[in-house]
């Protein structure tokens, strides 16, 4: 029965290499044993139409890639939605908010470690040998302690809290209020208690940090009738005490070394942009990418080490009019471009790829 | 079959004849000339069943008591025995349940209750869990256009209708809407005073316990009655799923129900040719939602209160032998509130208030016994507004006014009928951007043609189109109000056949071929969490084929054998975009093959049947993307039924049901999963 088991994970190991048969790409269907590094890419999935959310493993340098990794390996489904990962240490976590868990494996090959219950598992940090997580239903952030993953402390933010980061011993959680919040609320990590808030443009999702300097993205504000924008989606550097300055309209951003890159993929306007903010003056440059990019980007991350950029998208059609019409329901793709804006890989993920993993 | 326990009067002559002769069949067998004779005193209920066949519509019915020896609880579980119908079923007694008509969608399928139709403008679907089959006498499904043109404009509107008649505890009412160019029969003779009452209890699994109570009278020519149901289902089912190869046991949780229903109804026949009908309606639910099912949590938090309050007021008068008349008002409010305790500040609830105001007068012109006319003209006015953190009360509404003249020429063994529908269609908001007014002419022909020996042709075309619902036009974050309406042609080719096989074996059969082709159809585009679209980008092509089979073998003096069959294929396709890879497949939730059978053995011990269902797979996603297969089903249950005759009048009915019978775990909708094995049982007193 046992070999029968495995015989049947290794058909759905195989079968997950098999359907990254992509492009250029020179995948031979078995996995490095020597891998020593590299990239996930953490499909969000989605749960009304029964797709699950899971890993996308990707090597840089041998340009090997393999989906569906969590599966594959733990005969589970990670399920959905999968909504923030990062690895720490030698672990992987990931963030579940519907599954209300914090999943842990570990970072070189996937295996599942422990599954952690939290609430509305939303968005993660990691700093000292603690994660932090918000739990975006409970309007707080949990403390969990990684030597044995129990939520050793929590404290309250504002509401429907997302993205935060921790900067010289303080976290900054960004509380989004579903839409209409406009504040960011500071942890002082010390005693593990809010020791400010810090109002800021509506709807902020997410604090980023290249660890001197503060940013904010922002989703912005619809107009009551859903028509437009009232205020745009944008990235703003943020003051400790609270001073925002707009650098760019923007909806999705990514720290990387010496610069904070950007897309402007807003609905209500013609095109995208692409640019990033140089660290260094926080002046703002346009970036082409090979190809325009992708017509549908989902999510960026930039490798901290190389500056490689990667950015994630929709799967998408032309309709017989020319129209491209974005598919919901097909796996994502990730391209891969030099810091130049040149693309150098392209392979399949999964669906709503919202994550990029380095380590 | 011959009834089982004495008949005392006049009354049980008229119920036994309603429900019991042809058992729960369909397509009813040729009467024998006893029941013939029989039928002449009871005319309206013997005809129904007959123009069956012979109509140029596919059309089918369910009785109270073919219900009630199949094992049917509720509405839902008596569409599945029906040819051509989808049903979507979210699992258990609170779960939503709509059907779908050969593959064109929920928002496509009118659903009539006693005669006049039903409407929810803010989804434009109806939830069939909303109405229970107590009290319900007959139900039955007609697809497109018929050979009854005496109906009202607003029933010309859809391609498919499903018509619930109640009126239990009143004697058998001529009936309204399905009375076609038959003069209205004269049943109403004044005079006898009679009082009735019933009381039935449904206990079943899962916490389900459902008490009905009723009574009712006759006074001359007035008929009185009232009734009141209530449900409460814990709704707590087991279940297992399987996360790839862990298997996992849990129960349903958060969705118990809470259900009360009440009716009054009142009749007075001014003569044998005149009956007004009025009734006033109350329905309350109250109920937790499981939601979708997780691997790894089963929190949910969300809540449903949903009521409806409605007077409706039929009549119809035979004016001489060549004019008839019929008139209906309704007026009608709704509420739905809906509350995720789960989202901090409300930010998902949403409250929703509609009304509808109805008014329908139809005339039925026959100058000679092989032609006819008839005018209809209704007046609808709906109206919807809402509470909801993240939209805007546009308070909108919509005038509807639909004029329709149609013909009917029928000689010897050919009727064509045709018919041409005007449907102007006036949107207004109180504020923001209002939707497009609209206006369209719909034509639609049919015909029948009795080849002898019991065969029955038949054709029908229909073109008709379904206004956006005030969703798709207002709300949840983007509406659009450049919405066109979605049009759809059906194309309908028949025979039928009805007959003797053997001196003591009686079959029906249909067949039908049909294409119905939806443009224009509206999908919901989401950009992001916050943001959808819905446009006018979809067109869909559905072929198919209905087969229906129905066997009565007598194979003793009281003891009969019958069996009803129905097999659908349907291929319906996304013709959208030639160029995404959702072209050419098989639209979501349809599945390309069902099944249905029942088998009953009538005998003077105890009724017992057995109920097959199954339907093939089908996708979640119209990408028929990796993971959102549904798996194919089959589902079997068993039935036992008897009835006692006490005292006097009174009657005892008894029926016990399992359901499920083999415990297969299934879902409809995905992350749904639908019950296992359950049972009910059902004492019901009639005085």
């Amino acid at each position: 029965m046992k070999n029968l088991l495995k015989i049947a994970l290794l058909a759905v190991l195989t079968l997950g290499f098999a359907s990254c048969s992509d492009d250029d790409n020179n995948s031979n269907n078995t996995i490095d044993p020597n891998w020593v590094g590299g990239v996930y890419v953490l499909s969000e999935g989605s749960y009304f139409s029964k797709i699950d959310g899971d890993l996308t493993s990707y090597d840089p340098t041998q340009r090997y890639v393999a989906n569906g990794v969590f599966k594959a390996i733990n005969g589970r489904a990670l399920a959905g939605t999968l909504n923030d990962g990062l690895v720490y240490g030698t672990k992987l976590y990931m963030t579940n908010t519907d599954e209300n868990v914090v999943e842990v494996a570990e970072a070189k090959n996937a295996q599942s470690v422990k599954q952690i219950e939290l609430n509305g598992a939303r968005c993660i940090k990691a700093d000292g040998g603690f994660l932090y997580v918000t739990m975006f239903y409970k309007n707080m952030v949990a403390k969990i302690d990684t030597t044995n993953y129990e939520v050793v402390d929590s404290v309250e933010t504002g509401s429907y809290p997302e993205g935060l980061a921790v900067l010289d011993g303080k976290l900054y959680v960004a509380n989004s209020g579903y839409g209409s919040g406009n504040t960011v609320t500071v942890v002082d990590l010390a005693t593990f208690t809010a020791s400010n808030t810090l109002t800021v443009p509506t709807n902020p999702v997410n604090v980023l940090t290249d660890g001197n300097q503060l940013y904010l993205q922002c989703s912005g504000e619809y107009k009551a009738d859903w028509s437009g924008y009232e205020v745009n989606p944008a990235i703003y550097s943020l003051a400790t005490d609270g001073t925002t300055t707009k650098l760019a309209d923007a909806t999705i951003s990514a720290m990387g070394p010496n610069r904070l890159y950007f897309i402007d993929y807003n609905y209500y306007k013609a095109a995208q942009t692409y640019g990033f903010v140089k660290l260094a003056d926080n002046s703002v440059e346009s970036l082409s990418f090979s190809n325009q990019g992708v017509a549908a980007p989902f999510a960026i991350g930039v490798n901290p080490t190389n500056g490689d950029v990667y950015i994630t998208a929709y799967a998408t059609t032309q309709t017989e009019e020319g129209y491209t019409m974005v598919d919901y329901y097909s796996n994502g793709f990730c391209v891969r471009y030099n810091s130049d804006g040149l693309q150098l890989d392209q392979f399949t993920v999964g669906l709503n790829p919202g994550t990029v993993i380095f380590y | 079959m011959r009834p089982l326990y004495p008949i005392k009067s006049k009354a049980l002559i008229v119920a036994t004849l309603l429900v019991g002769t042809s058992g729960w069949a369909k397509y009813a067998p040729a009467v024998d000339t006893l029941k013939s004779r029989q039928l002449h005193e009871v005319t309206v209920s013997g005809s129904a069943k007959q123009r069956d066949l012979s109509n140029a519509a596919p059309t089918q019915t369910l009785t109270a008591r073919d219900m009630a020896q199949m094992g049917v609880h509720q509405l839902s579980d008596a569409v599945k025995h029906m040819s051509g119908v989808t049903l979507h079923d979210y699992g258990g007694a609170g779960g939503l349940k709509t059907v779908s008509i050969r593959g064109l969608g929920a928002r496509f399928t009118g659903v009539s209750y006693d005669g006049i139709a039903l409407s929810d403008v803010q989804t434009g679907q109806i939830d069939l869990q909303r109405y229970t089959l107590n009290g319900v006498q007959q139900l039955s499904l007609l697809v497109g256009e018929g050979s009854d043109i005496f109906i009202s404009a607003r029933e010309a509107t859809t391609p498919g209708m499903l018509r619930i008649e109640t009126e239990q505890t009143l004697p058998p009412a001529p009936s309204l809407y399905g009375g076609g160019v038959l003069p209205l029969e004269g049943e109403r003779r004044g005079g006898l005073s009679m009082v009735n009452g019933q009381f039935s209890m449904v206990l079943g699994s899962w916490g389900y316990t459902n008490p009905t109570l009723s009574a009712g009278g006759r006074w001359g020519k007035l008929s009185l009655s009232a009734m009141a149901d209530y449900i409460y289902a814990e709704n707590d089912y087991p279940f297992t799923i399987y996360n790839i190869t862990e298997r996992i046991h849990k129960r349903r949780v958060h969705s118990k129900m809470n259900q009360g229903h009440a009716e009054i109804n009142a009749s007075y026949a001014f003569s044998t040719n005149h009956v007004l009908r009025v009734k006033a309606y109350y329905y309350d639910n109250d109920r937790d939602l499981p939601g979708v099912v997780r691997y790894y949590t089963s929190e949910s938090k969300q809540q449903l209160r949903e009521r409806t309050a409605f007077g409706q007021m039929l009549y119809r008068g035979r004016l001489s032998d060549q004019w008839s008349l019929k008139a209906a008002a309704k007026w009608n409010f709704a509420s739905s509130d809906y509350k995720d305790r789960l989202y901090p500040d409300g930010v998902t609830d949403g409250a929703y208030w509609q009304r509808e105001g109805y008014l329908s007068g139809a005339v039925l012109y026959r100058p000679t016994e092989s032609l006819s006319f008839s005018y209809a003209s209704d007046i609808v006015h709906n109206d919807l507004n809402s509470h909801r953190k993240t939209d805007i009360d546009r308070h909108s509404s919509r005038l509807n006014l639909l004029n329709t003249f149609s013909a009917r020429w029928n000689r010897g063994f050919l009727s064509l009928t045709g018919r041409v529908l005007h449907s102007a269609h006036l949107e207004h908001t109180r504020t923001g951007a209002t939707g497009q007014d609209y206006h369209h002419w719909s034509p639609s022909a049919s015909a029948a043609a009795k080849l002898g020996r019991g065969w029955t042709a038949r054709l029908m075309w229909k073109d008709i189109f379904r206004m956006p619902s005030f969703t798709e036009l207002y709300y949840y974050h983007l509406g659009t109000q450049d919405l066109k309406p979605e049009r759809t042609t059906q194309w309908n080719a028949g025979l039928t056949w009805e007959g003797r096989l053997l001196p003591n074996l009686t079959a029906t059969m249909s067949s039908d071929i049909y294409i119905n082709k939806v443009k224009d159809k509206i999908v919901s585009i989401p950009y992001n969490l916050f943001i959808w679209r819905n446009i006018n980008a979809a067109e869909t092509r559905i072929k198919g084929v209905d087969l229906s089979l129905g066997l009565n073998l007598q194979m003793a003096a009281r003891h009969a054998l019958e069996m009803q069959s129905h097999y659908s294929y349907m291929h319906a396709m996304n013709r959208s975009n030639p160029y995404s890879n959702d072209y050419n497949k098989q639209l979501p939730y349809m599945p390309q093959h069902s099944m249905s059978a029942v088998l009953t053995w009538h005998n003077p011990w105890v009724n017992a049947s057995l109920n097959a269902y199954a339907v093939s797979k089908t996708w979640a996603t119209t990408s028929h993307a990796d993971g959102s297969s549904i798996g194919g089903y089959g589902e079997l249950g068993m039935t036992l039924f008897r009835d006692f005759a006490l005292k006097g009048k009174q009657r005892l009915t008894a029926s016990f049901n399992i359901s499920n019978l083999l415990n297969k775990q299934y879902e409809i909708i995905a992350a749904y999963p639908m019950p296992g094995r359950g049972w009910r049982v059902k004492i019901d007193y009639k005085l």
